[in-house]
């Protein structure tokens, strides 16, 4: 049986602060590299901020922002290989974009048309689960079977710190440890369920502690600094592939932005701590890194934001141009052998 | 005249002998319970709680009036200790009205709330979160009571588990919660359900206070349940108490054991029972003992006779306590 190891409670950081704190770097990620990780973050960035204003014109739906995580998305995606599967929550929904998928597919998932609906199996990406951690049990299973098939594709399932309260969790949490199937658990603890904080969500004082009792590593990271996200994630893979089992990184950040456009967070969040953690946003940190060290310029970073600006602009026309979808086409996957009742309508 | 030392010691004896009693009476019982299930008597499907009356009993003797428990599937033992006359137990056994669930539960469903048991449960971990709802509703109406939780090693990897703890700790509770672990999962071992060896392990993802004790010794278990109890009733949060026990018959009665290698049984009947562990311990006369296992077959025999007298509920009945 495995030994159960103490959980780290100090955050990993790699990104210094350009002043007293040293910038530090991640073997194997050359300038291109370290270059993609920037473009993926603007990518996901200009999506997001984009979506908001598309809400707000009424042109998607209710959507779950993003803002301020996208080091952990970009950071832990590009960590995997491409036969390795994402397991996200509805706050990835754009994760997609990371392996090829366009904006106008993501757009139209958040604008109810069956355009959305990706094939899970062409980007290895599963579909967007809404509940809170029903879809941790599926990453294991998913995980599992490859295991069991000698496969080498490991699963990244995205999860926020409410979910480390659901029976799911546990459920999909022991089981992966019990069978050791390759996956990363991957905890954006941004400190909000919605408007519950975490003080009112769990008495453990450290969320990787939860891999205690499963006798997995925890590890904790910043997660506004995508390189320490990038390095935990890899080490993460490198165990699952070499057969070792899951392990838990719990992801530490906090939300600055509404839980989604429907959401008033001014009724509850500190206001001061939120202005600090956007002067400190995880984007504006990589930046500033990345010029540090001479690999980001002016123009590099106009380049990567007018792409993404360009790609979202085709995206919502594309995703607009589309004819409106069928009705019946609700019920075309329901059913193998719909019942009289749908035939008969 | 002798000294406040020895005085002590005679109590103790006298409390060991106390729990003797009522885990023989147990054992008894569960063995009347297995011949009349094979003679056919028995309806559905029933789990003896053989080899674990140490847990019941030590835990059950510390409770304080006003103290409520929930059970499992395997559920007499507890139910016994708690307070439940064993007539009672056997006529729900039996299907019938005097039973304590008047018949319509049986032996995963017993149920008498008078004495505190809320309850019997056949869906593992499914006890759980009851506890913890009673025990929030003591510490909202001040009362100074405590919920305790039984529950197997299976039930710790169930989501109810998961999702009671941590509420339990988070709002600091008065509850204990009690892991039977013996090892099995009905016919799963550990090796191929639990990914730790340490299951105290698992209290850390809440922050909970947890202890381990061994689960064949009574003693150990009157003494860790005091001191859980109490750390609960004084409002110092819950906790999570792991008794390493064994199960000394098969999951349920008739379970053929395939998956257990025969000698583990014989051998942990010669080492690890915790009735001969106790007589062993109390140096009991041949007489005494004789005396005792007398007295407790003659309740487990009555309790047949006294179910076999009882009522059939009407099937008109049936829907009777479905809903308010």
């Amino acid at each position: 049986m495995a030994q159960v190891l103490p959980a780290e409670h100090d955050v990993r950081r790699i990104i210094g602060d350009g002043d007293g704190v040293a910038d530090g770097e991640v073997e194997g990620l050359d300038d291109a590299a370290l270059l993609d990780l920037y473009r993926a973050m603007v990518l996901l960035r200009t999506y997001d901020e984009r979506s908001v204003v598309y809400h707000s014109q009424g042109r998607v739906g209710t959507y779950a922002i993003f803002w301020g995580h996208e080091a952990i998305q970009a950071g832990s995606a590009l960590a995997l290989a491409d036969e390795d599967w994402i397991f996200p929550s509805y706050r990835e929904s754009a994760i997609g974009l990371l392996r090829g998928m366009t904006p106008e597919t993501v757009l139209s998932w958040w604008r109810g048309h069956p355009a959305g609906w990706w094939n899970p199996r062409e980007f290895r990406i599963a579909s967007i689960t809404v509940p809170i951690a029903t879809h941790v049990p599926h990453a294991v299973g998913y995980a599992w079977g490859a295991r069991l098939k000698g496969e080498s594709a490991c699963a990244l399932v995205y999860f926020g710190d409410g979910a480390t309260s659901e029976g799911a969790f546990h459920e999909g949490a022991n089981f992966a440890a019990v069978m050791r199937a390759p996956v990363v658990l991957l905890c954006n603890n941004n400190q909000w369920a919605i408007s519950t904080p975490l003080s009112a969500q769990t008495r453990a004082e450290f969320l990787a502690d939860k891999a205690a009792g499963y006798g997995m590593p925890g590890v904790r990271v910043d997660g506004g600094d995508v390189l320490a996200v990038y390095q935990a994630t890899s080490e993460a893979l490198a165990r699952a592939r070499a057969g070792h089992g899951p392990t838990f990184v719990e992801a530490l950040t906090y939300r600055c932005a509404p839980h989604v456009t429907a959401d008033d967070p001014t009724a509850y969040w500190d206001a001061q701590r939120v202005e600090r953690e956007r002067e400190n946003e995880c984007l504006g940190r990589y930046d500033r890194y990345l010029r540090r060290l001479g690999v980001l310029s002016d123009e590099l970073a106009e380049d990567a934001r007018d792409d993404a600006l360009e790609r979202m602009k085709s995206g919502i026309a594309a995703a607009e141009a589309l004819p409106p979808p069928d009705p019946e086409v609700v019920f075309a996957s329901a059913y193998v052998d719909p019942p009289p009742t749908l035939r008969e309508g | 005249m002798a000294t406040l030392e020895e005085k002590g010691q005679s109590a103790s004896t006298e409390r060991l002998k106390e729990f003797l009693r009522e885990m023989l009476l147990i054992r008894r019982f569960e063995e009347k319970v297995e011949e009349r299930f094979r003679a056919g008597e028995l309806p559905g499907f029933l789990h003896v709680a053989i080899g674990q009356e140490a847990v019941a009993v030590g835990v059950c003797r510390a409770l304080e009036e006003g103290d409520v428990i929930a059970s499992t599937h395997r559920a007499h033992g507890h139910t016994i200790a708690k307070g439940t006359h064993p007539n009672e137990v056997m006529a729900e056994l039996y299907g019938k009205v005097e039973g304590t669930s008047h018949g319509y539960g049986g032996s995963m469903h017993l149920y008498d709330v008078e004495r505190g048991n809320l309850g019997a449960n056949a869906v593992v971990g499914g006890g759980l979160p009851g506890i913890v709802g009673a025990a929030l509703a003591f510490k909202l109406r001040g009362e100074p009571r405590v919920a305790v939780a039984f529950f197997g090693d299976g039930a710790t990897n169930i989501g109810t588990f998961h999702e009671s703890l941590n509420l339990a700790q988070l709002w600091m509770v008065p509850a204990v919660f009690v892991c039977e672990n013996n090892r099995y999962a009905e016919s799963t071992p550990a090796k191929q359900h639990l990914p730790i060896e340490d299951m105290t392990k698992r209290a850390e993802a809440y922050g909970m206070t947890s202890m381990a004790v061994d689960g064949q010794d009574v003693e150990a278990v009157y003494e860790a349940a005091r001191k859980a109890l109490k750390q609960a009733r004084d409002g110092r949060g819950p906790v999570f108490v792991v008794a390493d026990c064994v199960r000394l018959s098969g999951h349920y009665v008739g379970d053929p054991q395939v998956y257990r290698p025969k000698e583990e049984i014989l051998e942990l009947r010669k080492s690890r029972d915790p009735i001969e562990l106790l007589r062993a311990r109390l140096e009991l006369a041949d007489e005494d003992w004789e005396e005792m296992d007398r007295e407790a077959t003659r309740i487990a025999e009555d309790s047949v006779e006294f179910a076999k007298k009882g009522t059939d509920p009407r099937p008109e009945d049936a829907l009777k306590n479905v809903y308010a």
